[in-house]
């Protein structure tokens, strides 16, 4: 296909000439996901575990508003109406299913396929395509199921305490620890869920590939590498967390520990772990630039 | 393609939407089980068989916030040391939740005792046989320095005996669907012993005294319907 072939896509946003339909499909996903969004607003996403569930609901709508007037152009759409009544079935199925016996996996998952469903039978593939990183990012959105927090959480807690006690310990501290609980001078301090890292690693997980994508880097190593650093980079951050409310607690009680300066030792993970972002893409830029370099000299 | 045409489509979408919004409120669960009218130290005779109740024992101390966890994820929970006149000594540990919705499940006890810095020694499937019938349990062994504890237990969701994440999330849809919200409960028997099959052995023998000797109408409350 030439660039000659496809028409430009708008810049500007004009009403689409089947508003009322669209109107139609929109009253149907309020039906449908009004009640599962107030559920979560009130529920889960108020939760140490999934609160970035909000950050990326309203990203993954900002993603899809910024690209609106392509998604509602009616140039070059071919509707696939059986295609996408057969990807919209199952979806209701698994919403009817998610939403009744209590499966906010199936419920919020449902959503995902009903929007491809539904962009298949009013537009088609075309304006899916211009979309589909936001409906990739609303996965991130997707409560996971507990066997699945479970089963991720226990060992990431006990790796953060294992890492966290070697190195204070390492350092000279008075530090011991039986499971998930750290035992420094005459406190001990339990190593909750929440410092496990899940939440963490899926929040800076999201926003690193939001940046990506935004900032659409042009070199496949950089996007690949960046996401994947990502993992270690937020264990890391979460490590340097314990240790520092450990250190607080060592130094200023347990009052200061479990008060304000609970609070500061968030920012300090997440500055941290912004730092180590910053520091691995300036890494893989220059890793980049060295090759380019190599291949031009030769 | 038409705005009509469009129109229509849209129309048909809409409705299967709505409909699946309705569909979802229809199917959802609302009868909570009634559960026992008493409580779990009152079921529960304080001697059985060659088994009475060792008021001796200290009971372990729990902490404010795991009391507190409690509390919310369980209706009734029951604690209690038992001894025999060998001396051999017996933990029972009971666990009654009267919603098992995602939010409240009983939870899973491999978990806790990690995170208290056990090491869980082989998990086995068993077919424990009591004077009640067969109940699918699950026997492990946690391990912190010296201390050895051979465990027996079993989870009950609904009128069933679950092992794993999958039964337990099937025995709760298929009640579900039905309209019910299922109650659960978990039994804990376990001993700090350093003979694995001697422990074991001594925990069924106990967990079937047990069962025995509670009253009928309460027995389904710890194994569902499995001895009909």
């Amino acid at each position: 296909m030439t660039a000659a072939a496809a028409p430009p896509p708008p810049r500007t946003f004009t009403p689409p000439p089947d508003r009322r339909a669209w109107l139609l499909v929109a009253f149907g996903l309020l039906a449908m996901f009004g009640p599962t969004f107030f559920d979560l607003f009130t529920g889960l996403w108020a939760t140490t575990e999934q609160g970035h569930g909000p950050v990326v609901f309203v990203l993954s709508c900002w993603l899809i508003w910024r690209a609106r007037a392509e998604v509602f152009s009616v140039e070059g759409a071919r509707p696939r109406p059986v295609l996408g009544g057969l990807i919209l079935l199952p979806a209701l199925l698994l919403y009817v299913l998610g939403r009744s016996q209590d499966f906010p996996f199936f419920e919020v998952g449902a959503l995902v396929l009903v929007l491809i469903g539904l962009l298949l039978v009013m537009r088609g593939p075309r304006q899916l395509k211009v979309v589909w990183f936001a409906l990739f990012f609303m996965l991130f959105m997707i409560p996971l199921p507990g066997i699945v927090v479970d089963m991720l959480t226990q060992p990431m807690k006990l790796a953060v305490s294992y890492v966290a006690e070697q190195v204070l310990f390492w350092a000279g501290y008075p530090i011991a620890r039986t499971g998930v609980i750290l035992q420094i001078g005459s406190y001990q301090l339990l190593v909750a869920d929440a410092c496990a890292g899940l939440h963490t690693l899926f929040t800076l997980e999201a926003l690193g590939l939001l940046y990506l994508n935004v900032v659409r880097h042009s070199s496949a190593l950089r996007n690949v590498g960046l996401a994947i650093l990502i993992v270690p980079i937020s264990f890391t951050a979460n490590v340097i967390r314990v240790m520092a409310l450990t250190l607080i607690t060592y130094y200023f009680g347990d009052e200061a520990g479990q008060g304000f300066l609970h609070g500061f030792a968030g920012i300090v993970l997440f500055l941290s772990a912004l730092m180590l972002i910053i520091f691995a893409d300036s890494l893989l830029r220059f890793g980049q630039r060295g090759r380019e370099a190599q291949g031009a000299s030769a | 393609m038409t705005p009509h045409q469009q129109e229509r489509r849209a129309l048909v979408a809409a409705i299967a939407m709505c409909a699946a919004s309705g569909a979802a409120v229809a199917l959802r669960p609302r009868a909570v089980a009634a559960g026992p009218a008493v409580q779990l130290a009152s079921i529960v005779p304080e001697t059985f068989g060659k088994w009475r109740l060792d008021k001796d024992a200290v009971s372990a101390i729990i902490s404010p916030d795991v009391q507190e966890m409690l509390t919310t994820l369980y209706a009734d929970t029951l604690s209690r040391v038992y001894v025999d006149d060998q001396g051999t000594r017996i933990m029972l540990a009971l666990a009654y939740g009267r919603n098992q919705n995602r939010d409240l499940q009983v939870h899973k006890l491999e978990v806790c005792y990690v995170a208290q810095g056990f090491r869980l020694v082989g998990s086995q499937k068993v077919d424990l046989e009591t004077a009640v019938g067969a109940i699918p349990a699950l026997r492990l062994v946690a391990e912190q320095g010296p201390r050895i504890e051979p465990i027996t237990y079993w989870i009950r969701i609904g009128d069933r005996v679950i092992r794993g994440w999958l039964e337990q999330n099937t025995a709760r849809v298929a009640l579900g669907l039905r309209g019910k919200i299922p109650d659960g409960m978990l039994v804990r028997v376990s001993s700090i012993d350093r003979d694995r099959s001697e422990a074991f052995a001594q925990q069924r023998g106990f967990a079937s005294d047990m069962l025995a000797a509670i009253a009928p109408e309460h027995l389904p409350l710890f194994v569902g319907a499995i001895h009909r």
